[in-house]
């Protein structure tokens, strides 16, 4: 895993232009407009595109089949790209986390310091979320098939949502929301982490899947 | 080493059903035309793709059974894929490092120069037949057991080929390691291998040692009367010719003693090859 980690690291400083990019960009949201949620939220986007190149990269000029003649498993491919994406973003998410916090603490904004983190973890959260969807499509389906299949998902979401608030308007949704009405935003947040955490695993066990039954 | 028996693999418009052998100390050659079906019998070996009838073992392993810890001890070149064309050789040195626990570094950067491969280029850029070198000497520098090579020598010009093939020579010096390759220039094959595959519409149609092949093989050359009064029993295949008939033996001893008055042809694997695609069965 260590050798397929650090190709990957190889093949992230060819694309060091895109990563000054959004790491411009967060930090524009960050210093310049106090947007923190948009600004992490992009970045951990942007670090799991970058991961979703790295595979883009591997499968470039039909090069799986060579790769997998290298000493790597199929399951181990999979783990490395989940651990890089983990990592990545993680390590990005940190440090944008950590400034943001220290910029409060230089403002005098210290109230604000507890909601940020909230709002940064739910973002992680959300972020994972992404991913967990991204890299089994990625892996199904290569690169040019997956948007397409990407639009069609999103387009599914938001008509599963669109029917949900439809139905719950018909049904009653005031009474639905003053029940959920007392939840707090760490309530909220640790339930989205518990999804993002039950969504990885499952998304991680389908890579797998993919990937063991894949012809290369 | 290796031993494909009765694999088979479907797909809509082509069936594969190939048995073969590779044995310790033995370079074996698998030949045959365009779309016969070799790389599906090399993706078969390196558990790429799935077979779906019939057995292939590595190592005395299913192939698709092959860990990280088995594939350390092949080496492979494939004709249709390669490293990712992003990343650089010197990248490549740190990533091969990490992966392979006896990886030659000075070696492989001493035939990176010998073969003119630049360190700081994208692999992408490299030509087909650099891309080649590169595969193979990444094959060479890890003590691998057993090479398997998909037209290793494809796009390199004449000295480049020898040379190469003379790394292959040297490597098999070593007791216990062994070699299946595929090339479309049977020159290449006649010189190196022990004993030859030939491979045509999945099936395997012919095997030989290389020796017999070029010692007893021999196409005759008859019009349609010598035709007539020739002993048919040790022709392989016939062709109808303008002046009669091309006739495809592995017995040219006996022709050379009993019809000296025929013209027979010593066998290239070339001719082999044609006679036995082409060739019709007595």
């Amino acid at each position: 895993m260590k050798g397929m980690f650090i190709k990957d690291l190889r093949l992230l400083r060819g694309q060091k232009q895109f990563f000054l990019i959004a790491c411009v960009f967060a930090a524009i949201f960050l210093f310049g407009s106090n947007q923190y949620y948009f600004g992490i939220t992009y970045l951990i986007i942007m670090f799991a595109m970058f991961t979703l190149s790295t595979i883009s990269y591997d499968e470039y000029d039909n090069g799986f089949p060579f790769l997998f003649t290298l000493p790597i498993s199929r399951k181990g491919y999979v783990r490395e790209k989940y651990a890089y994406c983990l990592v990545t973003s993680g390590i990005a998410w940190g440090v944008f986390t950590l400034l943001t916090v220290m910029m409060k603490v230089i403002k005098g904004q210290v109230a604000e310091i507890q909601p940020l983190i909230l709002t940064s973890v739910g973002a992680l959260a959300a972020g994972v979320l992404m991913i967990s969807l991204m890299i089994p499509l990625q892996l199904k389906f290569g690169s040019e098939k997956r948007q397409i299949v990407m639009i069609v998902c999103f387009a599914g979401l938001f008509f599963l949502s669109y029917c949900g608030a439809k139905v719950l308007n018909k049904f009653g949704a005031t009474r639905f929301a003053a029940k959920f009405g007392n939840v707090t935003m760490s309530g909220i947040v640790t339930a989205g982490v518990i999804i993002a955490i039950v969504m990885t695993v499952i998304s991680y066990l389908v890579a797998v899947y993919i990937m063991n039954k894949k012809e290369l | 080493m290796l031993v494909l028996k009765n694999a088979e693999k479907h797909y809509d418009k082509f069936d594969l059903n190939c048995s073969l052998k590779v044995q310790p100390g033995c370079i074996t050659g698998l030949i045959g035309k365009n779309g016969a079906g070799k790389t599906t019998v090399f993706k078969l070996a390196l558990g790429l793709i799935y077979k779906d009838g019939g057995t292939a073992e590595v190592f005395g392993k299913p192939a698709e059974q092959l860990n990280a810890r088995d594939k350390e001890q092949i080496g492979v070149v494939l004709a249709d894929s390669g490293f990712s064309g992003y990343l650089m050789v010197q990248d490549l040195i740190v990533v091969m490092e990490k992966l392979y626990p006896v990886f030659q570094k000075e070696k492989f950067i001493r035939n990176c120069e010998r073969f003119q491969l630049p360190l700081d280029k994208k692999i992408k850029e490299f030509s087909t037949g650099m891309k080649r070198r590169l595969q193979l000497l990444a094959a060479l520098s890890h003590d691998a057991k057993l090479l398997i090579l998909d037209e290793p020598t494809a796009g390199m010009d004449v000295i480049a080929r020898e040379e190469l093939l003379n790394l292959l020579r040297e490597y098999m010096e070593q007791d216990d390691r062994a070699i299946l390759i595929s090339s479309h220039i049977s020159s290449d094959l006649e010189n190196l291998c022990d004993d030859l595959y030939m491979i045509d519409d999945g099936r395997i149609v012919m095997h030989e040692e290389t020796d017999v092949l070029l010692s007893n093989y021999a196409v005759l050359k008859v019009t349609e009367e010598q035709y007539d009064k020739l002993d048919k029993q040790h022709l392989l295949r016939y062709w109808q010719e303008s002046y009669g008939y091309s006739c495809l033996t592995d017995q040219k001893q006996y022709y050379l003693e009993n019809y000296p008055e025929i013209e027979i042809e010593k066998g290239s694997i070339d001719e082999v090859i044609t006679m036995m695609i082409r060739g019709e069965k007595q």
